[in-house]
């Protein structure tokens, strides 16, 4: 199954789609390249499947005026996707009980995540997902701006 | 997916100089060759104990140093200036 068909079976699944929409999409899929099948779905379905999923996740802070100088200093990091997404892989083969530990650590700092829910079989998604996160800490002293891109 | 061949540093120090340096990371990688062969019965047998597949552990750390490939990482201080970008 191809990629861009998996991905209109999920978001028909999610119900983002219609029936209706995910039938044209298929259809146009197999008779045309992408820009037409766009043309024929709902604005977010084909939203999605024209956004080409991110490639980097960039982080960019800039402390303004710190260190006792005027001059600012500036950080700015790219994480190419693919390490995150090998990242994951390498996760997905640590031992249960290990997990398990890394889990209940992590629950007795409050942070209540299942390290289990991390799959390789999830990972396109949680990559796709990242493309529309943005954080931005604006203090008075310093800037942070957390993106996929 | 291949291994990051080269890294390129260049540094911008208060006094104005300038270094630039390209890393060949691909000898550093021959480099490292033996060790790896050496280590490598070690390394499955680790695995074998732990009920870790040693051949995806070891395609999961190529894909980790594969992966590097295009990072990049940039520090403008009033200091120095950092640049580091990975080929």
């Amino acid at each position: 199954m191809s990629e861009n068909r998996k991905q209109i079976l999920e978001m028909l699944a999610q119900g983002k789609i219609t029936a209706d929409e995910a039938e044209r999409l298929i259809a146009a899929l197999e008779s045309a390249p992408l820009s037409s099948a766009s043309s024929s779905a709902s604005p977010r379905a084909a939203e999605v499947l024209a956004k080409p999923a991110p490639k980097y996740l960039r982080v960019q802070v800039d402390a303004g005026g710190k260190f006792g100088t005027d001059k600012a200093t500036k950080v700015n990091i790219r994480v190419p996707m693919a390490l995150i997404r090998a990242g994951v892989r390498l996760g997905g083969l640590i031992p249960q009980e290990a997990r398990d530990r890394a889990n209940a650590a992590m629950r007795a700092k409050g942070m209540d995540f299942d390290l289990n829910s991390i799959k390789p079989e999830n990972l396109e998604e949680i990559v796709r997902q990242l493309d529309d996160l943005e954080i931005t800490v604006d203090e008075d002293k310093a800037k942070v701006r957390i993106f996929a891109e | 997916m291949i291994l990051p061949l080269v890294a390129v540093i260049r540094i911008r120090t208060l006094e104005g100089r300038h270094i630039a340096l390209w890393v060949p990371l691909f000898l550093i990688w021959l480099l490292l060759l033996p060790f790896a062969v050496v280590l490598t019965p070690i390394f499955v047998i680790v695995c074998l104990a732990v009920g870790v597949d040693p051949f995806q552990a070891i395609a999961a750390f190529w894909r980790i140093f594969a992966a590097f490939c295009g990072t990049h990482v940039e520090v403008d201080s009033p200091n120095a200036t950092v640049f580091v970008h990975v080929y």
